[in-house]
């Protein structure tokens, strides 16, 4: 369970890079911006409890 | 350059994601992708809170930040996957156990094998494989546990900038925004003096200070061969495999060296002189040559790609992204980057040890010598070691461009200038020592601490080439007193509860080897003013 939380924050973050950078260059729009920083805040908080 | 105003409030804030890390790592112990992830979350809310980031901006700062990551941690998990493929094919035992059949005298075992080739292990694999591979094979060869751990620690500590296939030198290179051509032949000169030095503190843990005399010649020829051809390789522009050329190098004069008078005393030798005699082959028949073979094709990979005509024909072959300029509410300006962490397909490292686990693949098929299920379990493995890894670099990397992107990086540079004035150099590597002691990795203490030794160089007007060069060999000398290094020395020769001992032989030679580097960082600031 441990390990897979692990392989999910991995994910959550590679997998956020697009939306953060469609969202804040790209779209150049603060919401679509906000909602991938709020994704990479909970993969970070994962990260924090699992490693 | 407006920004953040110097004051105590806005330093120690600007402070504060460092501080998180080092407190969370060193007194509470947590892992580095922990505190880093951690880190990343306080860097965000100050920059939101504080210093005037928005949305958009903490955004475009954070993707910024994954950018320079997966520049590095393709180079990572290529160069990882690489040992793995050569590791199941029993090639990293024929390797080593060759290495340790060329030389019989403890001295020239301690710097052909702990220095040199434990620094070449560092050019192909890193992240504590040196040490795992390296320190049982020296006590195999007959040295006393803790004596091998300490040797491999401090001996492979000068391959680790240019180690791993180069990720930490690609890193500072990145972080600081100089030019490779400009930086990789500057600190590869800076790095003879740590590379000589740790051929002494390798010898003085053999044997003290007699080992010291008596080696002195062989020492000082293998180090101005392993010095020459780090500087010959880095000026060539493959700074990827100078420790992997160096650290054959060594291997090759230290064993050519330690069979004249220049290695006095020696104990009497019936080296083998021919290949048949030093060569052992694996259970799969593999051969010293064959279980080599993915590295001569790389170092011959890492040469083509410097050709002239391929570098022409490989200019447009590259990916990278385009970052628009962005100022914070409090007037910090950052400037557009094009290419941001631009990765060109024919130069940077990971497609060249892909390329080079394909043709490995494809010779070792045609003479069946392929192992059924070896890439599989070599992916697996891969796979296995770099998540933490990647979620660790990912993590500080974000945090590190968040804080240069909204100025705080800026801030501390202007402090700790105030606070240390010209003689900065000297504190200089420290810090990178401080770096890698915390997260036990060169790359993430480049990371950490890359910008601001280049703001505090820029504050002070000194060489910023040499500050960053001494960051990074800062980091690198790091590696033999970080405990996540120790402990894989520690482990692998059966003293985990020594962990103690074996640092306290090594934290002596680190530090005496640090001063001397931020002497000399010093000493060439006040020499050469642009750099």
């Amino acid at each position: 369970m441990r390990e897979r939380a692990k392989q999910i924050a991995l994910g959550v973050m590679a997998a956020d890079f697009p939306l953060l950078y469609v969202g804040a260059v790209t779209l150049e729009d603060a919401v679509v911006s906000a909602a991938a920083l709020v994704v990479m805040a909970a993969a970070a908080a994962v990260a924090a409890i699992v490693y | 350059m407006d920004g953040p105003d110097l004051n105590v409030l806005n330093v120690v804030l600007a402070a504060a994601p460092i501080l998180v890390l080092v407190a969370t790592i060193l007194a509470l112990k947590w892992s580095a992708p922990r505190a880093g992830s951690v880190a990343w979350i306080v860097v965000a809310a100050l920059a939101l809170v504080h210093f005037g980031a928005d949305a958009g901006l903490l955004a475009i700062a954070t993707s910024k930040g994954l950018s320079l990551s997966l520049f590095v941690l393709s180079i990572i998990w290529t160069s990882v996957l690489l040992y793995n493929v050569i590791d199941q094919m029993d090639g990293i035992r024929v390797i080593g156990s060759t290495m340790t059949r060329l030389v019989r005298d403890p001295l020239a075992q301690s710097l052909v094998v702990g220095w040199a080739f434990s620094g070449f292990m560092q050019g192909v694999a890193g992240f504590g494989v040196p040490v795992a591979v390296v320190a049982p094979l020296m006590v195999l060869m007959g040295f006393r546990p803790a004596q091998a751990a300490a040797i491999v620690l401090v001996g492979h500590a000068w391959a680790v900038t240019f180690g791993s296939l180069g990720s930490s030198y690609y890193t500072i290179q990145l972080v600081s925004g100089i030019e490779g051509d400009v930086i990789g032949p500057h600190m590869a000169a800076m790095f003879a003096l740590p590379i000589v030095v740790t051929g002494f503190a390798v010898a003085h843990l053999e044997g003290g200070l007699r080992s010291v005399r008596r080696g002195a010649p062989i020492i000082l020829i293998m180090g101005a061969a392993m010095a020459g051809s780090v500087w010959a390789v880095a000026a060539f522009g493959a700074p990827q495999i100078a420790s992997i050329v160096s650290g054959l190098v060594g291997c090759g004069v230290g064993w050519a060296v330690a069979r004249t008078w220049l290695l006095p005393g020696r104990e009497a030798e019936d080296t083998p002189t021919s290949e048949s005699e030093t060569s052992t082959t694996g259970d799969s028949g593999v051969g010293f040559h064959m279980a080599f073979l993915p590295y001569y094709l790389l170092i011959s990979l890492s040469i083509v790609s410097q050709v002239p005509a391929v570098k022409e024909l490989g200019s447009s072959w590259h990916w990278g992204l385009d970052y628009p300029a962005v100022t914070t509410a409090l007037g910090f300006e950052v400037d557009a980057q094009d290419d941001y962490a631009r990765i060109r397909l024919l130069r940077h490292p990971a497609p060249l040890i892909l390329a080079s686990l394909a043709l490995t693949w494809v010779v070792f098929r045609v003479k069946g010598r392929w192992r059924p299920g070896a890439g599989l379990g070599a992916a697996r493995r891969t796979y296995d070691q770099c998540v933490s890894t990647s979620v660790g670099v990912a993590s500080m990397v974000m945090m590190a461009v968040v804080m240069t992107d909204t100025g705080m990086t800026v801030l501390l540079g202007r402090t700790i200038a105030d606070g240390t004035g010209v003689v900065f150099p000297v504190f200089s590597p420290y810090i990178g020592v401080l770096g890698t002691f915390m997260t036990g990795s060169n790359t993430n203490s480049n990371v950490m601490f890359g910008a601001l030794q280049l703001e505090t160089a820029k504050a002070l007007e000194i060489g910023v080439v040499t500050v960053a060069g001494t960051q990074s060999i800062g980091g690198s000398l790091g590696s033999s007193i970080a405990p996540a290094k120790v402990l894989v020395g520690t482990a692998i020769v059966g003293l985990s509860d020594r962990v103690n001992e074996v640092m306290r032989r090594t934290i002596p030679y680190c530090l005496v080897i640090v001063a001397l580097v931020g002497i000399q960082a010093w000493v060439l600031t006040k020499l050469l003013d642009a750099r």
